[in-house]
Order: C-alpha cells, then sequence, then structure tokens
C-alpha cells in the first residue's frame, strides 16, 4: 500500500494544470447551490473535494462534467474550454462515476465497459452492417480493451457477470472501469467507497494509486477522512457551497472551521446540518453531498 | 386442473403405464376408423384406414404420449431420464382430450347432431379419456439438467433439420386449410404439442441446441421458407397470403429497430411504409402516377428508401429530443399528418400527386429487366406463379432486414441502444451520441420500410390513403409486442400470426379488432416480454426476479463458449 | 371583423370540447405520468351514455329537463368505465416500464370502440336487446335538446350557435366546480400532493390509490359532459368520435403543460382558436378544413421542440 509523500505531493502541486474550473455557480432558483467555487487540479495529482451533507460536491461534479449547465463559471481542461455537454467533456477527457451507482443493470460486465469505449470509436452503421474491416478491427480492439480494464480493477473473473447480479462493492469498480474506457485524462469518482468495509476501502486507495500511476489525475469526493488524508495530494473544503478552504491534507484537517462545518460548534445545532436540498422539487439523492 | 389426492396416485401409479398405453392405443385404432359419416365434415373424416389430416394430428398425439409414457418408465428410460415426463404427459393428456372433445363437438355441429358421430370417434374420445386418467398418476420424478445433453453434432443438426421440414410441411397445411373447425383444432393440435414438449424439456433441449447452432439453424429456416412455393403444386392462392405476410413482417422487422433495439415508441410507422409504396406507386409506369420520371425499379427502390429515410429525418430530428410518452402521441401526429396529406393532395386542396382519396391504381408488375414478376416461371419443373414471385423478392427483402437488424445489435451502435434504453443519461455522461443513435434508429427503420413499401404498392396493384391508417401501425407494434420485442424468431412469429390467424379464422372476422384489443390488454398484464422472449426484455420488465437473473446469466455464459 | 368574432366563438366552441377532454389526460399524466390513449374513448362512452338514458327513459324526449338527467347518465357511464380501467388495466402495471402501460391503453381503446360498435345493441346474435337501443356500426342521431339547441342566435353580423354557448358555458361551470374542488376539499389537496411526490404523500396518510381512483373518475366525468356537448354540436355521435377528439385534447394538454390543470383548459381554448382561425384565415389550397388536422399536429410538434413545458408548465430541472 502506498501513500502519498509530502514531497511527491509538493512536486504534484507544482505541477501542469489539467483542469481549471473558475467561479462555478450553480443556482436553482432562489438557491445558491454552488457559489463562485474555484478549482484546479495539476497533472498526476489526486485531488479530494470533501464537505457536509448538502454542500454542493456532486452539484459541482455536476457542473464540470456538463450534466448541469452552470448559471456562471467556466471549466477548462487543458486549456480548453468545455461547453455544459455531457458528451463533449467525455470525449476532451474527463470522466465519472456517480454516487448511487448508474451501471447499466442489465448488460454484462464486459459490455458495460465496452460502452465506455463508444466514444473512442467511429464504426458507423454501414461498416457495421457489412461487417468491413473498420469493424472487425474496432470490435476485437474495444473487446481487449475493456477485458484489459476489467483486469486492472480486479474483475478478471466476473466478464460475463451481469451487473445486476455483481456485490456491491464489484459493481464499484465496474464503474470505475468503465469510466477508464473513455481514455480519460482526469477522472471524477463520487464516493467511490460509500458503504465499504476497511479492506474493500484499503483496496479502492490502492486502486486509485494505480490509476493515478498510469498517468490520469484524479478528483476524488469522499465522506471518510482518514481515507482522504492519506491519498489525496491536496484537499478541497466545501461547505454550504463556498469553499472553505484549499491545501494539503494538513492544512485542511487541522482547520477548525473544518472541523465545525463537520462536527458543529458545541451546543446546538440541527441547523448546521444544512438543508438536505440543492434545488427545486424532489431531491434526488444524487446532489445531497 | 383436475388431480387426484397423492395416496390415489401412489397406490395406482404402476396401473399409469397400462392405462396410459391402452388409451393412446384406442386412440390410434379409433383414428383409423370413419370419424364421421359425412365426407364435408371437418375436412373428410369419414373413409376408414385412410386417415384425414385431423386424424393424423390424433396419431401423432397419442404417438407423443407413448414415447412420453415408455420413457418415463420402460424402454425408453435413457431417454427419459432427461425430459421431465410427468409434466409432459400431464400437458399431452390435457390437451388431447380437449382436441377430441373439440372434434365431437365440431362434427355435431357441422353435421348437425350427436348422432352424426361415429364410432370411431369414440372410440378415439374413449382412448383420450383414459390418457387422461393415466396421466393424472403418473408420478413426478426428477429430471436431469439439459445443458448438460450433449448428442453427436451431426444428430443435433439433423433435428434441426427436422424441426424445420416439419415448420413446412405445417405451415403449408395450415395456409391450406379452408374450413375454420379444422384450424382451430389445427392450432390445438400445435398447441398441445408445444406445450407438452415444453413441459417435458423439449423446448429447453431446442433452446440449447439452437444457442449452440446458431448458423445452422438460421440457414435451414431460410431454406425451408424457399422452398415453401414448391410445396403448392403450382396453385397461387396461399401464396398471396403468404406474400402479405411477408410485407408486413418485413414492416414489423423495421419496426423492431426502432422500438426493439433503440426503445423508441413509434405510432407512426405505418407512414413510412406508405411514403414507400406513393414512391413505389408515383414513379411506377401507372397511367395514374402524377410525376413522368420511370426509373428502372431497382432505382425505385433505392429513391422510395432514401425518400422515407429522408422524412424519418425531418420527423426525427425535432421529436426525438423529447421523453417516450410524447414522442409516441408525436409520432401517431405524424402517421395522421401523412395519410392526410396524401388524402389531400388531389387537386383541389392541393396540388394533385396522389389523386387523393382514390390514390393510384393499376400499378403493373414488377420488370427486373426481363423478368416479369406477374409472369409463370417454372422452377424445378414447377409454375412459380405472381404471386409466389413476389413472395420470394419478399423473402429476400425480409433475410436483408433481419441481416441489418442482427449486424447493427450485435455492434457498438447496437451497445449504445441497449444502454440508452437502460439508463439515458449515464450513457450520455459515458460519451454515447444518444441523440444521433436513436436518429440512426429512426432513419434505418424508415429506409427499410420504404423499401417494403415500394415493393407493396405493386403487389397490391394500387396504393390508396386508406391502407394506411393508424389502426396498421398499431398491429404492427402488437406484432412485436406480442412476438417478442427486441428477437428476430419473436417478430416473425408474432406477425406470422397476427396476419395469417384473421385470414383464417373468417368467423371471427366482425370481432377480430375487439380480440385484438383484448388481446394487447392481456398480453402486457401477463406476459409483455412477448412470446419469444429477448433475454434483456425479460429482465427489463421483470426486474425483481433474481431467480430470472441468475438463468440469464448461465444463458449467456454457454453462448458464450458456442 | 365579424367574421373574426365568428370564428373566435366557432374556436371557443370547439376548445371548450378539447379543454373538457384534455383535463382527463393532464390529471391522470400529472399523478401516474401515463397517457390514458383510452381517455377519448371514455369520451366516445360518455356521449353513447347520454343518448342511452334519452332512448331508455324518455324515448327521445327532447324537453329541457331531461338534459341534466343525460348528463348524469353520461357520467355515469364514463366513470364507470374509467374506474373500471384503472382498477382492471392500469393498477396491475403501476411498477411496469412505461411501454406496458401505453401498449395497454391502445389496446383498451380499440376494445372499447369495438364493443360499442359491435354489441351496442345488445347481442345481435342471440337477438338481445332489451331496449331497443340502434345499431351502432353508423351514425347515431342525437336528440336535439330544446333551448340548446335549435335556430341560431343573431348578434349584429355575427351568428351564434346556441350549442356553441352550451359548450363554453358547460366548461365555464365544469372550471369553476373542478377550480373550488381542487383547492378547496381534502381531496383536492391530496391530489395535489400526489402529483409532487407520490412516496411523501403516501407516507403522510394520503390513501394514493383513493386519489388516483379520483383522478380516474374526475376526468371521465369532464369527457361526459363534453360527449354531450359533441352530441348536441353534431346532432349525431358515433363509436369513431373518441379517436381524434382525443388525440386533439392531448395536445391540447401539452400545450398548456402536461400535469398543469389550468393549462390543459387554456390549452384547449386555445387549440380550438387556432384550428378555427387557420381554416379561415391561411391562403390557397393548403387552407380549409380538410387541412385543419395537419395544423394542430404541426402546432403540437413546435411546441413539443420549442417550449417542451407547455404555456403554464414550468420548466422541469433536469437532476442527475
Amino acid at each position: 500500500m502506498t501513500v502519498t509523500t509530502k514531497a511527491a505531493a509538493a512536486q504534484r502541486a507544482a505541477g501542469v494544470p489539467l483542469l481549471q474550473a473558475e467561479d462555478v455557480t450553480m443556482q436553482f432558483g432562489g438557491l445558491m447551490a454552488v457559489n463562485k467555487v474555484s478549482m484546479t487540479v495539476n497533472e498526476g495529482e489526486i485531488l479530494g473535494l470533501i464537505g457536509p451533507n448538502g454542500a454542493g460536491k456532486t452539484t459541482f461534479f455536476n457542473c464540470l462534467t456538463g450534466l448541469y449547465k452552470p448559471t456562471k463559471g467556466q471549466v477548462r481542461l487543458s486549456g480548453v474550454e468545455l461547453p455544459p455537454k455531457p458528451r463533449a467533456v467525455v470525449k476532451a477527457g474527463m470522466a465519472r462515476t456517480f454516487q448511487n451507482i448508474r451501471l447499466f443493470a442489465n448488460m454484462t460486465a464486459l459490455e458495460n465497459v465496452m460502452v465506455g469505449r463508444y466514444c473512442r470509436t467511429s464504426s458507423g452503421a454501414i461498416t457495421s452492417i457489412l461487417h468491413g474491416p473498420k469493424f472487425k478491427r474496432e470490435e476485437a480492439e474495444t473487446r481487449a480493451r475493456a477485458q484489459e480494464l476489467l483486469d486492472f480493477v480486479g474483475l478478471h473473473d466476473s466478464t460475463e457477470h451481469l451487473a445486476r447480479n455483481m456485490p456491491y462493492g464489484n459493481q464499484r469498480r465496474l464503474e470505475i472501469a468503465r469510466a477508464l474506457a473513455t481514455d480519460p485524462k482526469l477522472v471524477l469518482l463520487d464516493e467511490p467507497t460509500a458503504g465499504m468495509n476497511p479492506q474493500e476501502t484499503r483496496q479502492a486507495s490502492d486502486l486509485i494509486f494505480k490509476i493515478r500511476d498510469t498517468g490520469l489525475a484524479v478528483v476524488v469526493i469522499e465522506h471518510d477522512m482518514r481515507f482522504i488524508f492519506n491519498l489525496c495530494d491536496r484537499v478541497l473544503c466545501l461547505v454550504r457551497g463556498e469553499t472553505l478552504i484549499v491545501g494539503t491534507p494538513e492544512e485542511v484537517q487541522s482547520d477548525p472551521r473544518v472541523i465545525e462545518a463537520y462536527l458543529g460548534s458545541g451546543v446546538e445545532d440541527e441547523d448546521e446540518a444544512v438543508d438536505e436540498t440543492d434545488g427545486p422539487g424532489t431531491p434526488d439523492a444524487e446532489d445531497t453531498p | 386442473m383436475i388431480t387426484f389426492p397423492p395416496p390415489v396416485v401412489a397406490k395406482h401409479s404402476p396401473k399409469a403405464l397400462p392405462i396410459g398405453l391402452a388409451g393412446a392405443g384406442l386412440v390410434i385404432v379409433g383414428s383409423l376408423f370413419s370419424w364421421s359419416y359425412d365426407p364435408q365434415v371437418l375436412g373428410d373424416l369419414s373413409i376408414a384406414l385412410n386417415p384425414g389430416g385431423l386424424q393424423i394430428m390424433a396419431i401423432a398425439l397419442a404417438l407423443l404420449a407413448v414415447i412420453l409414457l415408455l420413457a418415463h418408465k420402460g424402454p425408453l428410460a435413457a431417454l427419459g431420464q432427461w425430459a421431465d415426463t410427468e409434466r409432459g404427459i400431464h400437458a399431452l393428456a390435457d390437451w388431447t382430450l380437449i382436441f377430441m372433445t373439440l372434434v365431437v363437438v365440431g362434427i355435431t355441429a357441422q353435421a348437425g347432431g350427436l348422432i352424426n358421430v361415429e364410432p370411431g370417434c369414440w372410440i378415439s374420445f374413449l382412448g383420450a379419456v383414459l390418457l387422461f386418467l393415466a396421466s393424472r398418476l403418473v408420478l413426478a420424478k426428477k429430471s436431469r439438467d439439459l445443458a448438460e445433453a450433449v448428442l453427436p453434432g451431426w444428430v443435433e443438426i439433423l433435428v434441426i433439420v427436422v424441426i424445420m421440414a416439419a415448420l413446412l410441411f405445417g405451415t403449408a397445411y395450415a395456409l391450406g386449410i379452408a374450413d375454420a373447425w379444422v384450424f382451430v383444432l389445427f392450432l390445438v393440435f400445435v398447441t398441445g404439442m408445444a406445450i407438452a414438449g415444453t413441459r417435458a424439456g423439449l423446448l429447453s433441449w431446442l433452446g440449447h441446441i439452437s444457442l449452440r447452432r446458431k448458423r445452422e439453424l438460421i440457414l435451414a429456416a431460410f431454406a425451408v421458407a424457399f422452398c415453401f412455393p414448391l410445396t403448392q403444386g403450382g396453385s397461387d392462392a396461399n401464396m398471396s397470403i403468404a406474400s402479405q405476410v411477408l410485407v408486413f413482417a418485413a414492416a414489423a422487422m423495421g419496426l423492431n429497430i426502432v422500438v426493439g433495439l433503440a426503445g423508441l415508441l413509434d405510432l407512426g410507422y405505418i407512414a413510412f411504409l406508405g411514403s414507400g409504396a406513393y414512391v413505389g406507386a408515383t414513379l411506377s409506369t401507372s397511367g395514374f402516377a402524377t410525376i413522368g420520371w420511370k426509373p428502372p425499379f431497382f432505382v425505385v427502390v433505392i429513391v422510395a428508401a432514401c425518400f422515407t429515410a429522408t422524412l424519418g429525418l425531418i420527423i426525427g430530428a425535432p421529436t426525438l429530443r423529447v421523453s417516450g410518452d410524447y414522442l409516441a402521441i408525436v409520432t401517431l401526429g405524424f402517421g395522421e399528418i401523412f395519410r392526410l396529406t396524401m388524402f389531400n393532395l388531389d387537386g383541389n386542396n392541393g396540388p394533385d400527386l396522389t389523386h387523393g382519396p382514390n390514390g393510384i391504381p393499376a400499378i403493373p408488375d414488377l420488370t427486373f429487366g426481363s423478368f416479369n414478376f406477374g409472369d409463370t416461371h417454372i422452377l424445378l419443373g414447377i409454375p412459380i406463379a405472381r404471386f409466389s414471385n413476389y413472395y420470394l423478392l419478399l423473402l429476400l427483402l425480409l433475410a436483408f432486414i433481419i441481416l441489418v437488424f442482427h449486424r447493427l445489435n450485435t455492434s457498438r451502435i447496437g451497445r449504445g441502444w441497449v444502454a440508452i434504453r437502460e439508463d439515458e443519461k449515464a450513457a450520455e455522461a459515458m460519451g454515447v451520441n444518444v441523440f444521433g443513435l436513436k436518429l440512426l434508429a429512426f432513419a434505418t427503420g424508415a429506409f427499410l420500410a420504404g423499401m417494403a413499401g415500394a415493393i407493396k404498392a405493386h403487389q397490391d396493384v394500387s396504393v390508396t390513403p386508406d391502407q394506411y391508417i393508424f389502426l396498421e401501425s398499431a398491429f404492427l407494434l402488437a406484432a412485436i409486442v406480442l412476438g417478442g420485442m427486441g428477437t428476430i424468431v419473436g417478430v416473425l412469429v408474432g406477425a406470422v400470426i397476427l396476419k395469417l390467424l384473421p385470414e383464417k379464422l373468417r368467423f371471427f372476422a366482425d370481432y377480430r379488432l375487439l380480440l385484438f384489443g383484448l388481446l394487447l390488454v392481456l398480453m402486457m398484464r401477463f406476459r409483455p416480454e412477448g412470446i419469444v422472449a429477448s433475454r434483456r426484455r425479460q429482465l427489463e420488465f421483470h426486474e425483481e426476479d433474481e431467480e430470472l437473473a441468475v438463468r440469464v446469466e448461465g444463458d449467456i455464459a454457454e453462448e458464450a463458449q458456442a | 371583423m365579424d367574421t373574426f368574432i365568428q370564428q373566435l366563438i366557432n374556436g371557443l366552441s370547439l376548445g371548450s370540447l378539447y379543454a373538457l377532454i384534455a383535463v382527463g389526460y393532464t390529471v391522470v399524466y400529472g399523478i401516474l405520468q401515463l397517457i390514458n390513449f383510452a381517455h377519448g374513448e371514455v369520451f366516445m362512452i360518455g356521449a353513447f351514455g347520454a343518448l342511452t338514458t334519452s332512448l331508455v327513459l324518455f324515448n327521445g324526449n327532447t324537453a329541457l329537463w331531461t338534459l341534466p338527467i343525460m348528463i348524469l347518465g353520461a357520467i355515469i357511464a364514463s366513470v364507470t368505465t374509467a374506474v373500471l380501467m384503472e382498477r382492471f388495466a392500469y393498477r396491475p402495471l403501476r411498477n411496469a416500464p412505461r411501454l406496458a402501460p401505453l401498449i395497454t391503453a391502445i389496446g383498451i381503446s380499440v376494445f372499447l370502440q369495438e364493443l360499442v360498435r359491435l354489441n351496442y345493441n345488445g347481442i345481435p346474435q342471440l337477438n338481445f336487446n332489451p331496449f331497443n337501443l340502434p345499431d351502432a356500426k353508423s351514425i347515431i342521431p342525437f336528440p336535439p335538446i330544446d333551448v340548446v339547441t335549435g335556430p341560431a342566435i343573431q348578434v349584429g353580423g355575427v351568428t351564434i350557435q346556441r350549442e356553441a354557448i352550451f359548450t363554453i358555458g358547460a366548461l365555464v361551470v365544469c372550471s369553476a366546480l373542478l377550480w373550488w374542488f381542487i383547492n378547496h376539499t381534502k381531496t383536492g389537496h391530496g391530489m395535489q400532493a400526489v402529483s409532487q411526490d407520490q412516496d411523501t404523500a403516501r407516507l403522510m396518510g394520503i390513501n394514493v390509490d383513493r386519489i388516483i381512483v379520483v383522478a380516474f373518475a374526475l376526468g371521465a366525468a369532464l369527457a361526459a359532459v363534453a360527449g354531450v356537448c359533441q352530441g348536441l354540436q353534431n346532432h349525431n355521435i358515433n363509436f369513431r368520435m373518441g379517436f381524434l377528439a382525443g388525440l386533439k385534447a392531448f395536445v391540447a394538454a401539452v400545450l398548456g403543460g402536461i400535469g398543469n390543470i389550468a393549462g390543459a383548459v387554456v390549452g384547449g381554448l386555445v387549440l380550438g382558436v387556432v384550428e378555427s382561425m387557420a381554416t379561415q384565415y391561411i391562403p390557397g389550397q393548403f387552407g380549409g378544413s380538410p387541412w385543419k388536422d395537419v395544423w394542430a399536429f404541426t402546432l403540437l410538434i413546435l411546441v413539443l421542440v420549442f417550449r417542451p413545458q407547455g404555456l403554464l408548465g414550468e420548466k422541469a430541472v433536469d437532476r442527475a
């Protein structure tokens, strides 16, 4: 098990910026879910995104990946501004997983990952119908790469298992494999260890390091503090839609405001535990962190 | 159904075999004698030792009963260990009794009185009763997993050929049945054999074979379909119905891409068929055609297909972004717009392109070079007349459509479609071009319908707007839903049933639509995935069923090894 | 100007019919996200119910006092149909994928049309026709009730049909009753709650199943009134009348904002007026009544493309 070291972290902090989100704001009617949040992720960096429930973390992810159109602000990947369209974002090289696992339940693990290859292949209808050389080549490549990714995340034996039959921990890994299939430069993981025991959490941590070692940058939303502080080079803390602090794990860990945000300040305060809703209408569990 | 209490069964079960064999024997003996004095009743059952159609069916049922009984306990026990013979015998006996009862009723009704039922029929009826009693005395026993039953390759292929041949002659016979009662009894016979076979595990075994031998199965199926006109002995009467069934099946398969694969609910699909037909008619050499360009047929087909595909793109572009429910209504609206437009372009309410309600009649037969589809040609010594010619052409088209369906389904595009059906937003988030794929499905479906329509125009000789009403779209959709969304075999089965049954069960003609509506309601309530269920659709419709999920996984694994 | 007002009134009258039927669609969709394709047939059965009441109880007497009883007969027929439909066809499919109830609805629609066509006059094969009802295979005349039918009223240069006034009046009355019901009764509040969030409503102790039945019944009652109005306007009814009217009413519901009752009313009126104006004012060969249905559907497509939430609907936020 590797733990990120200070020196290595410092080196990465000074590195080349990959993702630059500037003043991203998301407003739902009268509710400000995300308020002028800026974030920079450097190449090869692992950045943690923490904050109490309802702070706007998943909403922020949705803004980055184009699922929501931010009211204000800009998102740039490798210097190029990203339009608020999920497909463009994926093509540019940013992939994500979901807080409530959103696999294709009635497809096998292999098929799930193969879908991830869609944006990197281009066989059209004609070549598919005629089984032309491009089709054959791309099918073989897709299949091979999907198998490779399943091996990478440790699901070697699960290729033909239906996603809905797989145990929870494996489903999370499958979602990661699917995201990796899109050949991203940056992966956004939304609560990858939710519901996991300590051993599974350690395995998740190892997997994320493995991902980083292949050259990707990773942003992780999590609540498990020990996990975050062992894993991440830098941490950004979001409270009530605003950035509280950005810094190294030590800096963030020891900041009294962070402690207060999570645990409340002494006596009170159920109101401290923030509105659960990020927007009008039915709150969807997707947006509650 | 009726069962006897366990102590009775246990005490008398040794008698099951002799009683059952006796019953089956009586059925066979009775069938060799005359069942009815009047040769006009139920397809001539009046000659002793010359069994008519129904008597042959009774003999077949009895023979299957004998096989199952002996497999249960006796010389064929080695075969029996694989089959769930108890349930098979139960089902077979039930249906044989139903069959014989209906025969008695039918003879009574048609010949005018119970007195007209001859002794031979009564003997068979008694045999069926004995068989029924015996079936209730049979003890249940465990059977082995059919996935493990592996026979030499040539045996499996032989089985496929035999089944296909049976289908061929069965269908030829079915098409030739003139009497509605006989047709109903034929259906009872087929259902009985099918259910008994299914219960005994036969269907499951065939399922395993077909998983392993897909290619041989498909080739055999098409060989059989091509040979069909040759079984008609030069008669073209049934081929008319057969080629109408094929047009319907071709359209249904095209719609299957839109609904079954991409999950888009299109209630206006008939407009695409109509568009192809109108283009085909307008560019034909009919005296009523309104455009002066008369290209050769294969150009017409391409033009019709491209025109219709463009129509599909025009309709799809604004509407495929809206949610599924609205899409249904919008496509229905487009279907109506098409029909109304064709109706109105009669010179009064618009330029005269389509002659309005009168349509474009007198469309001559297709000519492909020197081959005129209206003439009778000789193939292997058997005359192939007009409808047979169209039948063969449509069969080629259907084969093409099925090829397109299958290849798209097993490609990156097909995976994209499944992902869209599963979770559209997640698919988009993974880079799948959701809108583009939906549009592709729509345009492809339209293209294929256009091709079918162009041929249909020539086959029908005239094209009118009232051939393309909403109800036709509903029928196409029903064929897919009933038969099995997203499957090839299922949709073919659904199309055949929906087109053939009304032709054959003429006495139901008035109640045709009523029963159709009822059938839709009942199907969605009890078996929404259809008769032949696509594995994925079964999973989708039965989200809660975990056993099913495990079983499907096993199937997938087995197929992957093939 | 007179022509304009004339067409406006025609449009409002037509639109009132659409509005009355559209409410049924929108209420059911708001709660169940189901397009009750068979709702048009409920409308048709209402009309037949009124006719039956008139023939059986009054023997074709056209006095004005028979009208309320005819309306009652219509409502009973429609509501019974709708409630049975919900109970036996839709309720078992509550958790099925959307395709299932939609296809079921199509099946019910065809079934009901045929049932009326074949068996309105009893069972012909068995000579069973206790009330001596006419054959429904062709159009059947609808009794012209005194006062609400008859010679048109002239106001200046404008000819106003009595039936038109009746229809618009019926809409006004029904809208008022509906508004009162939704906003001032417990059940009405319950309906609002269920259409917002079914699960939470259930947790708050609202009997969701009962609310759904009420929703179906409500829509059916209004459709029944529309059926009577249509019968009075056209002077005849037939088993096919539900199909196109149902489709148009759905267009109206979408136009106004699906799920929004006020929207259904507004949408219906707008659609009626647009159709009316289109037949009058679109020049050349494409004007005129043969094309009016085309315009209605074109309007639907435009609305769905440019303003899918309808005129009065709220833009739904896409929740990830």
